[in-house]
């Protein structure tokens, strides 16, 4: 069986993501508060939900940066240059 | 022992939860239970008459308190008789006559539990003996007799405590306090229904005994969904509303226990308040979907008091996170409208309330009787119960009159009660 080996620098990659993901869940409840006038304590009060929520755009981007990497690999202009 | 003063001691835990001498000052019944006692409690000799299924079920809230002694006991059915006295021992003496009982002088007070047609002379004849007196509800089948029993006590000095127990059910003074405090808005109708789905019928050993058995489905006996169970809720709307109805309408029919009964085995009245709140209330004997509850309702909110839960007109926003998302939701999944009707269903409120109080498992019938043994150790009346039981009283037996006669009924001056 083959180890499967994640090097230094795709954890870095994958933690670098996660932060965006993470600060992209927090501006959305920033704008959330101001459009629907709530309090800023939730800024503290739903971190629990911005936690979900910047990981399931954490998956999203997982996916869209799959698709992309497939699509780079496998356009042909690439291939010849 | 333990248990009662367990009992006591969680009541008056809950009750100083609520905003104490505010609501003492409203509900003065309740200073019987937060008397504090010096050392042990003397004994206090009682009489039972009327030891039936209710007089029996108070009669084990009787039985916890280590300082109650039943002397004696009443009742003319046999089979009562003979179940009571498991229940006390043999040291009580046993009767047939109330007016025996009444002669014995170490009885200092007797719970009445008869049949309704009896309450009355036999609570005049207690009190005029000297004794207190605890009587089931409702008082008595006429306007007439429930004044006069009033009176009697008043004329005597002695303490006449009608059973109504959610005056000091936890759950009630809980709602009555938010009500107090403004919580719902003013108070802009109430709502309340008992709902059955049985015919009410005790089992009879011979045909003969059947009026006496079951003799809450006869007039000479009874008003019955008005007296046995509407008086409840009509005390309560009393209580919340701080006043007493001075328009009563109503229709009652039998259209399902066609069994020989003369009471109505279906209700339906509108009592309006002087403040010009309307309280509405039905009983049905052949549907329990919505068992038994009283909905009192204001602008800002619901209270369902039996089963002490709190709804709010406009529960707080979810958190704007959340909001967002079911926006985004809704955006992405709901059907697009291009046409059709404008009218949008005016669905009920979709709040899913909140408990009011933990104290679910009473109904205050053992904090009513230990008021009322402790009434009788000080010698005094309980204040305000007395003038709650009449009004429930007579508000149940106008109902029964409006719907007997068809007409809307006035709650007269002369059963008007003064202080």
């Amino acid at each position: 069986m083959k180890d499967i080996t994640i090097s230094g620098k795709r954890i870095k990659t994958e933690l670098r993501w996660l932060i965006i993901s993470l600060a992209i869940a927090f501006v959305f409840n920033i704008y959330s508060i101001i459009k629907y006038k709530t309090s800023l304590a939730e800024l503290f009060t739903s971190l629990h939900i911005v936690v979900i929520v910047s990981l399931i755009v954490y998956v999203l981007l997982l996916f869209i940066r799959g698709l992309a990497s497939l699509l780079i690999r496998f356009t042909p202009g690439k291939k010849d240059s | 022992m333990i248990d009662n003063q367990l009992k006591r001691r969680e009541f008056i835990k809950g009750f100083s939860m609520l905003a104490g001498a505010t609501m003492l000052s409203s509900n003065s019944w309740l200073s019987p239970l937060l008397a504090q006692e010096a050392g042990s409690p003397s004994v206090v000799k009682l009489g039972l008459i009327g030891v039936g299924s209710r007089g029996r079920y108070l009669t084990s809230h009787l039985l916890a308190n280590p300082a109650v002694e039943i002397v004696a006991y009443c009742d003319n059915y046999p089979a009562n008789l003979e179940r009571a006295g498991e229940m006390v021992g043999k040291n009580a003496k046993a009767f047939t006559d109330y007016t025996e009982l009444l002669e014995m002088d170490e009885i200092q007070a007797v719970v009445i539990a008869t049949p309704l047609n009896e309450h009355a002379h036999i609570t005049i004849a207690a009190l005029n003996k000297g004794k207190h007196v605890f009587c089931e509800k409702s008082m008595a089948e006429t306007l007439q007799d429930s004044l006069e029993m009033v009176n009697a006590s008043r004329d005597t000095g002695r303490n006449l405590q009608i059973g109504h127990q959610r005056l000091f059910s936890i759950r009630f003074l809980k709602g009555i306090e938010m009500i107090q405090e403004g919580k719902l808005g003013p108070i802009t109708q109430i709502r309340a229904s008992w709902h059955r789905n049985s015919d009410w019928r005790r089992k009879v050993p011979s045909p003969d005994l059947e009026r006496k058995i079951n003799w809450r489905l006869y007039r000479e006996y009874s008003r019955g969904l008005m007296t046995e169970l509407a008086s409840h809720h009509l005390q309560v709307g009393n209580w919340i509303l701080g006043e007493v109805p001075h328009e009563i309408s109503g229709s009652g029919t039998i259209n399902y226990w066609k069994d020989g009964r003369e009471v109505f085995d279906n209700v339906n009245l509108i009592y309006r308040y002087p403040s010009g709140t309307h309280f509405i209330y039905d009983s049905v004997s052949s549907n329990e979907k919505y068992g038994c509850e009283l909905q009192a309702m204001g602008p800002l909110g619901t209270l369902e008091m039996e089963t002490a839960k709190f709804y709010l007109e406009n529960p707080p926003p979810a958190p704007g996170i959340l909001q967002l998302i079911n926006q985004i939701e809704k955006n992405i999944f709901d059907v697009i409208p291009i046409g059709g009707a404008s009218w949008v269903p005016e669905d009920p409120n979709e709040d899913k309330g909140t408990f009011i109080t933990d104290a679910l498992n009473s109904d205050g019938s053992d904090m009513q009787m230990e008021a009322f043994v402790n009434s009788v150790r000080e010698n005094r009346k309980i204040p305000g119960n007395l003038e709650e039981g009449y009004n429930a009283t007579i508000a149940s037996l106008l109902g029964d009159q409006a719907m007997m006669e068809h007409r809307v009924v006035t709650w007269p001056d002369e059963f008007k009660l003064t202080k």
